[in-house]
């Protein structure tokens, strides 16, 4: 069966070509143009992910309000925000309410397929856990499941955006190498992206992991290059 | 004044100072009006002076009989004037208390008889006389010889009281009193044989003959003031015989001798109850000879032993003295107003009009040029006929006087009053010049020397009701707009990148459709690129305008910089076409800051020094420290930067790069350099720029505060 898909998008272009690209993957699409309307018709019939902008018309604010709602009733959705509101506090915002994902406008649709097509492979994987085709990759304390896209740093699970978990991985390849901004810039598979992206990016990353583990210490600055991932000294518990 | 190449007016306390110089004109003013008020007093004096003098004419009127002379025609007599004296004469022999007037002697007797010159004075009711003999062989009298005529003698002959001849005889013994006594008709015994006291004298003898000064009283003339003197020589001190007489008068004297021309003593004694001080009254008769004069301008001779001690006064006293004299013509000088030829007759213009009939007045200088007097006169009638003059003269000295001390008055409270209001005014103006400055401080500590605005302005003053206040409220008011533009401005970038993302957006997705369907990908991808530009443009904006804000969330920790700047030169040297040379201090150089940003720093830097080098030049890096800061130096050869463009180079949207492409392609917003200096900033330092002196490189300073050894 195709997924069901809601899109809540203010902009009819936008929300036209959202549509036309997601429904030439086979996706089943609904799409809103306002948070009335998809709240009423969401009601009935729950989709399987949402697509939410923050800014819908009039209400700056309808696209959390929409999310709180929706998770209110099944708190299992994948909620995908897709927006113009880039500032940090707006993202930490859509990620604490209990969004999967948060993605600067503007997104490449290829970007956006495949980035919808993880989050519910994801999605799958946690609603029926099957044995794993891969077992998950370990390094030091690291571990990173990619099928399942998770990642556990000294067995605890870290909650890391798709974005913040390919960075991780992309540096944990290859541990004790530098891995230089370009490359970090193609794993997040965004459109545009910056040397300030990927620096703001690893600082909430740290943070996350500072959080679990105050002493940890493992991505390295390269000064002018890039980052890596610093292995644990020998001596520090296996 | 002058700032910078400005020319600009003085300083507002300056200009008060100026402005109060006005005030002067009070002191002048009051001035004016004390010359005004001494022309006034001046004229009334003069007035008054007039109806004086008509008050003594009325009183002389008619009084034919004190104009008259004595009723025998005594006019062919040879008259012998009696000088008024300014003071008492000492009866020493000697000159010097005649004051000059000695030098108006007449002189009688020819050779080979006795030569001599007398001069007669008159003070106090008392004649006094002074006798110069030219005798270079004085005989003295002889204490043995009871005969008066055996020795040099001087010879009085006078009409007493009751008009009967009289005959005094003058002899002395050498040097000193000499002797007079009453002698018979062949002026050889003494009639009562002692002598007469109430003649008085000292002879003074030298080499060239002797000096008698004598006084007898007024009253022993009688009515017809008639006086002779005669000078017997005996030359022979053996035989004692008189050679020869020289006398006043002339020998075949039909019992006249002399008339001593004396003022009318009844005239006197009727003017003597007018008598003023500082005034002095004349009456003359038609011919302008003095009848009679009361008082004096000048103060009795008396005292002039004391005038030593009166000199003596302080220097500041003289000062003024000579400051007011200038200003009013006042001074405590003496009157010196006495002229001995005067006093027997004057020949004025004024007098000449009074006998003329017409009473009036004059100004004129005093005879020491030191004071003015007033002079008014009358006639003095008898009916129709004009038989005499009254002149009154008084010197202004008492207006003057008065006048000196309104000035000083004057003086002192100009004084006081100006210094007070200069002192006032000082203060006033260092206070408005000191909340000014302090107003133009805080306006000026508003903004930064980039003209960011701070967050909070703090104005004082504001509370002032005043002008200032009001500049002061319009000012904070002002700031608190320009605050809040600014920080609408700030926030416009931000506003702009969310607005501007929809759109590109729908482009960007409406183009990859445009791709999938078959579209011409050269135009699709060129209008990808357009569209990663606008979205880079708009990126760069809104960091630059929030960087602040980012700097200040940001992490700031102790930041090992040499090992930073070693990695990231290390890493650039792979990238980078140009060699980089790195200089780095031994020891580990420690910053208190983010380590993004200052990567981001060393990218700005290290970019514009890499797109203006010279091509196969290298790039020089240094770092270095001293006490409190570290030096980023980063050094690079290529075109020089003009000193007119350095202020604008650290600002906003400023760029040096033609067409704003740099040698990587990437776009140029003139951002760079603005974010570089920002994170200089905020890391407590600054960024700067110079060329090198050998004109064909330039380098950039980031300095940074170090850590403190406490903090590492």
């Amino acid at each position: 069966m195709s997924y069901k898909i809601a899109i809540v998008e203010d902009d009819p272009d936008q929300r036209h070509n959202y549509a036309t690209a997601l429904e030439k993957q086979g996706y089943e699409i609904s799409a809103y143009a306002d948070r009335a309307s998809a709240r009423e018709a969401m009601r009935t019939a729950m989709p399987d992910l949402v697509v939410l902008d923050i800014i819908l018309g009039n209400e700056i604010d309808a696209g959390f309000q929409l999310c709180r709602e929706l998770l209110a009733i099944d708190p299992s959705l994948p909620v995908l925000f897709l927006t113009e509101r880039v500032d940090e506090i707006d993202k930490i915002s859509g990620l604490r309410l209990g969004a999967w994902d948060y993605q600067p406008k503007p997104v490449s649709l290829g970007f956006l397929v495949e980035r919808i097509a993880s989050l519910l492979r994801l999605k799958a994987l946690r609603d029926n856990p099957a044995p794993t085709a891969h077992p998950a990759r370990t390094t030091g304390h690291l571990s990173i499941d990619e099928d399942a896209m998770q990642i556990r740093w000294r067995e605890q699970l870290l909650e890391l955006t798709i974005t913040e978990f390919r960075l991780i991985a992309a540096l944990a390849r290859r541990p004790g190498y530098p891995v230089a901004y370009e490359a970090l810039m193609q794993a997040t598979i965004q459109q545009y992206v910056t040397r300030n992206t990927i620096n703001t990016h690893m600082r909430n990353i740290r943070r996350k992991f500072c959080a679990l583990d105050n002493a940890f210490a493992c991505i390295g600055n390269e000064y002018g290059h890039g980052y890596r991932w610093v292995q644990e000294s020998p001596e520090s518990p296996q | 004044m002058k700032v910078g190449s400005r020319i600009i007016g003085p300083r507002l306390g300056s200009k008060l100072l100026l402005a109060g110089c006005v005030l002067l004109l009070i002191p002048w003013l009051g001035l004016q009006s004390l010359r005004a008020m001494q022309q006034f007093l001046t004229d009334g004096q003069a007035e008054a002076q007039l109806l004086t003098a008509s008050g003594i004419a009325a009183l002389l009127h008619g009084r034919k009989d004190l104009f008259d002379d004595s009723p025998d025609s005594t006019s062919q007599l040879a008259e012998l004037p009696l000088y008024p004296l300014p003071g008492r004469i000492l009866l020493d022999g000697f000159a010097e208390d005649w004051q000059g007037l000695e030098q108006h002697s007449k002189h009688y007797g020819t050779a080979p008889g006795p030569t001599f010159s007398l001069i007669l004075g008159e003070n106090k009711q008392r004649i006094y006389g002074l006798l110069n003999v030219r005798d270079s062989s004085p005989v003295y009298r002889h204490p043995a010889y009871l005969r008066l005529d055996h020795s040099d003698h001087v010879r009085f002959y006078f009409k007493g009281t009751d008009n009967i001849d009289q005959h005094l005889l003058l002899t002395f013994e050498g040097k000193g009193k000499i002797s007079a006594y009453t002698v018979d008709e062949d002026w050889r015994m003494a009639t009562p044989g002692h002598p007469d006291y109430r003649l008085q004298g000292h002879v003074d003898i030298d080499a060239e003959g002797y000096r008698i000064e004598f006084s007898l009283p007024l009253t022993m003339l009688g009515e017809q003031r008639q006086l002779g003197i005669a000078v017997a020589d005996v030359s022979d001190p053996r035989q004692r015989t008189i050679t020869h007489i020289s006398r006043t008068f002339p020998q075949i004297n039909q019992g006249n001798y002399n008339r001593v021309l004396i003022r009318s003593v009844a005239t006197e004694a009727i003017i003597q109850g007018l008598e003023k001080e500082e005034a002095q009254i004349w009456v003359f008769d038609r011919d302008l000879n003095v009848r009679a004069i009361a008082g004096g301008l000048a103060a009795q001779r008396e005292d002039y032993l004391n005038t030593e001690e009166q000199r003596a006064t302080p220097l500041w006293q003289s000062v003024v003295d000579a400051l007011l004299g200038t200003l009013v013509g006042a001074t405590r000088q003496r009157l010196e107003d006495f002229d001995p030829l005067q006093t027997l007759s004057r020949d004025d213009a004024l007098l000449h009009t009074a006998i003329g009939g017409l009473g009036s007045t004059q100004r004129r200088a005093s005879l020491d040029g030191r004071h003015e007097i007033i002079a008014a006169a009358q006639p003095i009638r008898d009916g129709d006929t004009i038989i005499g003059v009254v002149l009154i003269e008084q010197s202004t000295a008492t207006i003057l006087s008065l006048q000196r001390h309104s000035l000083q008055h004057i003086a002192l409270l100009s004084l006081l009053s100006l210094s007070a209001i200069v002192i006032v005014l000082l203060l006033f103006s260092a206070r408005l010049t000191w909340r000014i400055t302090r107003l133009g401080g805080d306006t000026d500590r508003a903004s930064d020397e980039w003209g960011r605005m701070q967050q909070s302005a703090n104005i004082r003053g504001t509370h002032a009701g005043d002008e200032i206040g009001d500049l002061s409220r319009n000012i904070e008011q002002l700031l608190a707009r320009l605050a809040r533009y600014q920080q609408f401005l700030s926030a416009l970038p931000r506003t702009l990148r969310h607005e501007i993302n929809n759109p590109l957006n729908t482009a960007s997705t409406s183009l990859e459709h445009l791709q999938t369907q078959g579209g011409d990908k050269t135009y699709v991808d060129s209008a990808q690129r357009g569209l990663q530009r606008i979205s880079a443009i708009v990126d760069s904006l809104a960091e630059a305008a929030s960087l602040e804000d980012a700097l200040s969330s940001d992490e700031i920790l102790p930041l090992n910089l040499s090992a930073l700047l070693t990695t990231y030169i290390k890493h650039q040297r792979r990238r980078c076409n140009h060699e980089i040379e790195l200089t780095t201090p031994a020891e580990e150089v420690w910053v208190q800051g983010s380590d993004i940003h200052i990567e981001q720093l060393l990218d700005k830097l290290l970019d514009n020094a890499i797109d203006f080098s010279s091509p196969d030049k290298n790039i020089e890096v240094s770092l270095s420290t001293d006490k409190n800061h570290c030096f980023l130096r980063l050094k690079n050869y290529g075109p020089i930067i003009k000193e007119s463009e350095v202020a604008a180079l650290f600002q906003l949207f400023h760029s040096r790069r033609v067409g704003g492409q740099s040698q990587s392609g990437a776009q140029h917003l003139g951002l760079g350099l603005y974010i570089a200096r920002l994170i200089c900033e905020r890391h407590g330092g600054d960024l700067s720029v110079a060329n090198l002196s050998s004109g064909d490189g330039v380098v950039f300073t980031a300095t940074l505060a170090l850590t403190s050894p406490g903090q590492k």
